[in-house]
């Protein structure tokens, strides 16, 4: 797993609850991601426990008025940071049925104000009918934090019905900053057959490879030698990009275990990319990669009659 | 320990670990100033809702409220 990643993926997720916005922490980029985890849950739990008493009451008060009246109020007046502070003290089943009565961008307001943690027995009830709609309506709103931190705590079908609503460019981003990323294998599994092509071609066409290796690195064996297998089929251009990408972020240990994953004949796929890689590309890779893969490599390249083309490749690439 | 130093131990609730103490004293202010003006911007906020909420509920529901409320 990538160090550089994960703490990228959390300056994000520290600027987004801040209130901040692109690079705006960037100075951080050197600080361990758990030592930026710690220092978010830390002000997470400042902010999220400030009135709780008051809160406590709100959450009882919504018990003796009728959920329909409790979501006209919460639209119309306490407006979405403080019906979310409210439903973490609220009956998860009064909750759920108030939630049911809101427009999806009011749920969608009062999510993003939520903290999964506190809620979490709300977000394992919540119908799928309810999931759908908020995770479309986050998606448009780049709010990929919010989506990340919610994806953790809902049951699988949810995920699938959150999934399915996102477009590529959201799922990848979304992936990046998931909360607890051991759900990433279960939710790339729920996707929908033949959908991550599409998701790498996206990657590639948003510079978006750093999120997609981040995902495949956090996945099964057996997904990622499938991924693997989808990535060897894009085609020279954007297997090109992508050795680019990959040595623009230095992350090359996130790209290894792909090549690494494909078979004997994705690897000849491909062997003719590598031999036409950018000669200082094509030396990162073969240094990152251990001797076995190397070899593979080489015997791909001489079952398509390339042998020669790669020993030149590596002797411009500087390596013997 | 600078200024600086001490307010993020404050708000991280113990001693930095070495990461963030090794930040520029004034990236960690540039952290902690973020960090209070999020905590400023939600007691205020929290503090408008919770005012404007009761001027919404119906009068015959308002005093079994106020009382759950307040006590």
């Amino acid at each position: 797993m990538s160090a550089q990643l994960e703490t990228a993926a959390e300056v994000i997720k520290l600027e987004r609850l801040l209130g901040l916005e692109g690079d705006d922490f960037g100075f951080l980029s050197t600080v361990p991601a758990e030592e930026l985890r710690a220092l978010r849950e830390r002000v997470t739990d400042t902010i999220f426990d400030s009135g709780g008493h008051a809160l406590a009451r709100l959450g009882a008060a919504a018990k003796l008025v009728p959920s329909p009246l409790v979501a006209t109020i919460c639209e119309s007046s306490l407006g979405p940071l403080l019906s979310a502070r409210a439903a973490a003290t609220c009956e998860p089943a009064k909750a759920i049925d108030v939630a049911k009565r809101m427009s999806a961008e009011f749920l969608c307001d009062t999510t993003i104000e939520l903290d999964p943690r506190k809620v979490a027995a709300i977000m394992s009830g919540v119908p799928v009918e309810l999931v759908e709609p908020v995770a479309r309506e986050l998606g448009a709103r780049e709010e990929y934090v919010t989506m990340g931190r919610f994806l953790a705590f809902v049951p699988d079908e949810a995920i699938s019905a959150a999934m399915a609503a996102l477009s590529d460019e959201a799922l990848l981003r979304t992936a990046f900053v998931l909360e607890h990323k051991e759900r990433l294998d279960d939710a790339i599994g729920l996707l929908e057959p033949g959908r991550m092509p599409g998701v790498l071609r996206c990657a590639a066409d948003e510079g978006l490879w750093p999120e997609a290796l981040d995902l495949i690195d956090n996945i099964s064996d057996e997904r990622r030698a499938s991924i693997a297998e989808d990535i060897a089929g894009l085609g020279a251009e954007v297997i090109s990009g992508l050795v680019a990408a990959v040595s623009a972020a230095d992350i090359w240990e996130t790209l290894v275990p792909v090549v690494g994953a494909m078979s004997d004949d994705s690897l000849a796929t491909i062997a003719p990319v590598l031999t036409g890689l950018d000669p200082v590309h094509l030396r990162e890779l073969l240094e990152a990669a251990p001797a076995d893969l190397v070899a593979a490599v080489e015997r791909a390249a001489e079952q398509i009659g390339m042998h020669d083309d790669f020993d030149a490749a590596v002797a411009r690439a500087g390596l013997e | 320990m600078s200024a600086a130093r001490a307010r993020l131990e404050a708000a991280f609730g113990g001693p930095l670990p070495s990461g963030l103490a090794a930040l520029d004293p004034a990236d960690q202010e540039r952290l902690c100033d973020a960090i209070d003006a999020t905590l400023a911007r939600q007691r205020r906020e929290l503090a408008e809702s919770t005012e404007k909420g009761l001027d919404f509920i119906p009068r015959l529901l308002r005093g079994p409220v106020k009382k759950a409320l307040f006590g």
